[in-house]
Parts: C-alpha cells; structure tokens; sequence
C-alpha cells in the first residue's frame, strides 16, 4: 500500500471543505495511506513573503522539518503552500541558507520530497485504476492550474508553465473530456481578492470568458485560492469544480456535501457528468 | 542600494535587460500599475527606489512569476516589486494600496497567534484595519453560513516555536 504525507494547509479544513473531503474519500478509494504533517503550521501564504523572506522560509521550512520524521513523501493540495514549501526546500539544499534555517528550527535529519497534490494521480499505475472508473457525458470541462503550482519554473522543476497537462491527464483517464485553451495557467488575482477586488474581477471574467468560448461547461481546478477566487468574482452562475470532486464522481463516492459548500451551486452539471440529460 | 545587491536579493541579473517589454506585454495586471513592469527594471537600474517603494506597482503586483518565465533574459519583475514591498514595509513607508498591507498584517497576526489562520477573527482584523465594513459583506455572511469560516480557533501545540520566528525575523 503506497503511503504518503499529507499537508492540508489552512484551507482544506475550512473555506475548501469540499476539496479536502473529496481528496480524502478519494484516496481511501483508493487504498492509499495518508498521514497530515504533524503539529503543522500555515506556511505564510502570501503574506510572509510579501512583507518577510526570512519568515517566508522559516514557516513552511518548520513544516518540512516536521514531515522529516514521518520518511514519506509530502504531497500538497494547495498551489499557494506547495509553492512556499517548495522555496522553502530550496533553501535548505543551499549549505549556508540551511546553516541559518537550523540556527533557528534545529537539526533537519533528512529533507523529504515535496509534490503536488496531481503528482500523486498521474503515477502510472494509479492513472490505470483510475480509467477503470469512466464517465459517459458529454460534458467538457477547462481544466485550470493557476501560478503557484508551475511558477517559476526553475524552483518547482514540475510541469510546463505554458502548457501543463497534469490535471487535463487525470480528467481524461476518467473519460471527462478537457478543451484546449491558453489561460490555464493566467494568474486570477487570488491573492488580491480582499485587497482590490476591481483587478480580480477582470481577471476572472477574463479567464471564465476564454474558457466559455473553448466549450467548456465548467472549470476544473486543483488550488482552493483559485477556486474560492473564481467562484466569488465571476458575474454569472459558471461551476468550478476541484478535480478530486470529479475523480469522486467517477468512483460513485461524490457526496452531496461538497456540492452544498460551494458558492456557485454545481448541481445540474453534477448530474450531466453522471449521465443524465 | 547598489544593483549587485538588487541582483543578490533577487536572485537574476537585472542588468541584462534590454528594455524589450514583453513583461509588460505579459503581465495580467500592468494596467492597473502606475509604473509597468519594464520601467521597474529600469528604475531599478537607475537606483530610483524611493519611487518603487512608493508605488501602486509593488502592490498590485500578483507574484504570479509570468514575466518572469517569459523574460528573454530570465529577469523577474515580480522578484524586484517582492524585495521592493518587503523594503517598504521595513521602512514603514506608506503603501500606496494600504487594504493590501492591511489584509497581510491581519493575517500574520492570526498565524502569530494560533500557528494556522483563523479566518473569522482574521476577516474581523482586516476589517477594522480598512474601516470598510461593507464591502464583501454578502459573501463573507454566504461563507459563513455554508459553514466554510469555523467559529472557534484552534491554536497548535508550537505555537511557541511559531512565536519565536516571528520574533528572530
Ligand atoms: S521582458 Fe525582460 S528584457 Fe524585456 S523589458 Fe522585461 S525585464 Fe527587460
Ligand atoms: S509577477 Fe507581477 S509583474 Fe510579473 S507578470 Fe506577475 S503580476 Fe506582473
């Protein structure tokens, strides 16, 4: 049985309920082990960065630390934290810079991996058990990654900025059919969202109209800053969804709790991708 | 500040910037910039840091590294606005978009003193740092009852430690 480290972050547990419970059924359905980073911290989102590097480090550098003991790898769901973890990690590759992180946390014993929450999916034989599970709609959806999990490239080393396929990959081997379309990775302002909401609102009209235009009935999604991001700015009704919803779906084990906590009721498609009419 | 020191701080070479402005072409948001991406560079070059410092520029800016992985010479403006708002916040120079430093503010506060964000008492500090308590209202009330902004904190047992960093910062 594959075992992983699991860090929630602040989200997952609150305004992104519907993503860490699915992610949750999803990875029992699965029959893969998780375990949450113990003690955990929030790793400073925007905001440490913003005003502090050193803090920027520290914070989600103690969460690695504390990962250590667990000897797996950490798997994130939000591009927000995988982003600063991942920073964070690079640091501690660099002699000096991990000298000053340990003058403050302590002695690192070892430095685990860091993915994102996708990697896990896009294994290949889990990408084989998921295509036993295949929706029959014709439902296309747009699938979206934000910044924070491809930018900048030469700290996360994880996919093409330009083009990224992860989450496309997993929704096609449950037979949702993904459109072309050049926004997937367009920043959506997420982290301006309470500072100035006028500039997030162009930015999320823009990418909701782009992917309307490609033929997408709803956006997919793998960060809860973008989705809560896209489901407060838009203008009219258009479902966003987390891809660990769809990959529920595929399984039968969607809840109808999820679908409760969203902002943007996803309801009528819910039942188009199942099938119905 | 000299220009190696910009370089260091921000990891690049800003100094190879030939002035092409495909950042700016490429920012999502250099339209609400009062200085664009490539005069940053330039202004940067030209040791003008008050005026960065000072901008709507460093504010608005996402981070989200696009002008960065698309620069012919591998320069990140969102690096440079980064270095400049955390300069600025040392410097207690006023932000010229002040909700921004704000909402940044309340949410270390809440970290300092749970170790995770509590997002009710961090919304109640956002708010009574702007004054502006009506807008978002709706949906901050729609979060709420669909149950997405738990009511009571939970603080983690390091907290000391998280209350150290803070400190040694
Ligand atoms: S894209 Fe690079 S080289 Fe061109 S103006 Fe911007 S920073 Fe300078
Ligand atoms: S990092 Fe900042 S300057 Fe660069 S493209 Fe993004 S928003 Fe624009």
């Amino acid at each position: 049985m594959k075992k992983i480290t699991y860090y929630p972050g602040c989200t997952l547990h609150s305004t992104a309920y519907e993503y860490g419970d699915s992610t949750e059924a999803v990875l029992k359905y699965l029959g893969i082990e998780w375990q949450e980073i113990p003690d955990w911290n929030c790793c400073g989102a925007a905001s440490a960065k913003s005003l502090n590097h050193k803090l920027s480090i520290l914070l989600p550098a103690r969460n690695i630390k504390n990962a250590s003991t667990l000897n797996n790898d950490i798997y994130v769901p939000c591009a927000g934290c995988y982003n600063n973890m991942m920073k964070a990690k690079r640091a501690l590759e660099n002699a000096e810079e991990r000298q000053n992180i340990e003058k403050s946390l302590g002695k690192f014993e070892s430095i685990p991996e860091v993915y994102p929450l996708m990697r896990l999916f896009t294994d290949k034989a889990i990408l084989e058990k998921l295509s036993q599970s295949k929706l029959k709609t014709d439902v296309k959806v747009a699938s979206y990654y934000g910044c924070a999990f491809v930018r900048p490239e030469e700290v996360l080393q994880n996919e093409n900025p330009e083009i990224p396929q992860s989450i496309d990959n997993i929704l096609n081997a449950v037979g949702l059919e993904t459109v072309e379309w050049p926004l997937k990775s367009f920043c959506c302002g997420g982290d301006l969202s309470l500072a100035d909401s006028s500039v997030v609102s162009v930015l999320v009209e823009k990418i909701i109209n782009y992917a309307k235009e490609a033929g997408a009935n709803a956006i997919v999604t793998a960060c809860p800053l973008c989705q809560a991001n896209l489901e407060m700015r838009q203008k009219e009704p258009f479902p966003i969804f987390y891809f660990t919803e769809i990959l529920g779906i595929a399984m039968g084990i969607d809840n109808e709790k999820w679908w409760k906590k969203h902002l943007v009721d996803p309801r009528d498609l819910v039942s188009k991708i199942k099938g119905g009419k | 500040m000299k220009i190696s020191e910009i370089n260091k701080h921000t990891g690049q070479d800003i100094l190879l910037c030939y002035q092409c402005q495909k950042c700016t072409a490429t920012c999502p948001v250099s339209n609400f910039m009062d200085i664009k991406p490539d005069v940053v560079v330039r202004m940067s070059i030209n040791g003008k840091l008050d005026n960065l410092m000072r901008s709507r520029t460093i504010w608005v800016c996402t981070g989200c590294e696009t002008c960065g992985s698309r620069c012919p010479n591998l320069i990140s403006v969102g690096k440079i606005n980064e270095f400049m708002r955390q300069l600025a916040y040392e410097n207690k120079i006023s932000p010229a978009v002040k909700p921004a430093l704000d909402i940044h503010l309340a949410f270390l506060n809440s970290i300092k003193r749970f170790g995770i964000v509590h997002e009710a008492s961090m919304l109640a500090e956002f708010k009574l740092r702007t004054k502006d308590f009506l807008s978002d209202l709706k949906l901050g009330l729609k979060m709420f009852l669909k149950g997405k902004i738990p009511i009571k904190p939970h603080t983690i047992k390091g907290i000391n430690e998280i209350k150290r960093i803070f400190e040694e910062k």
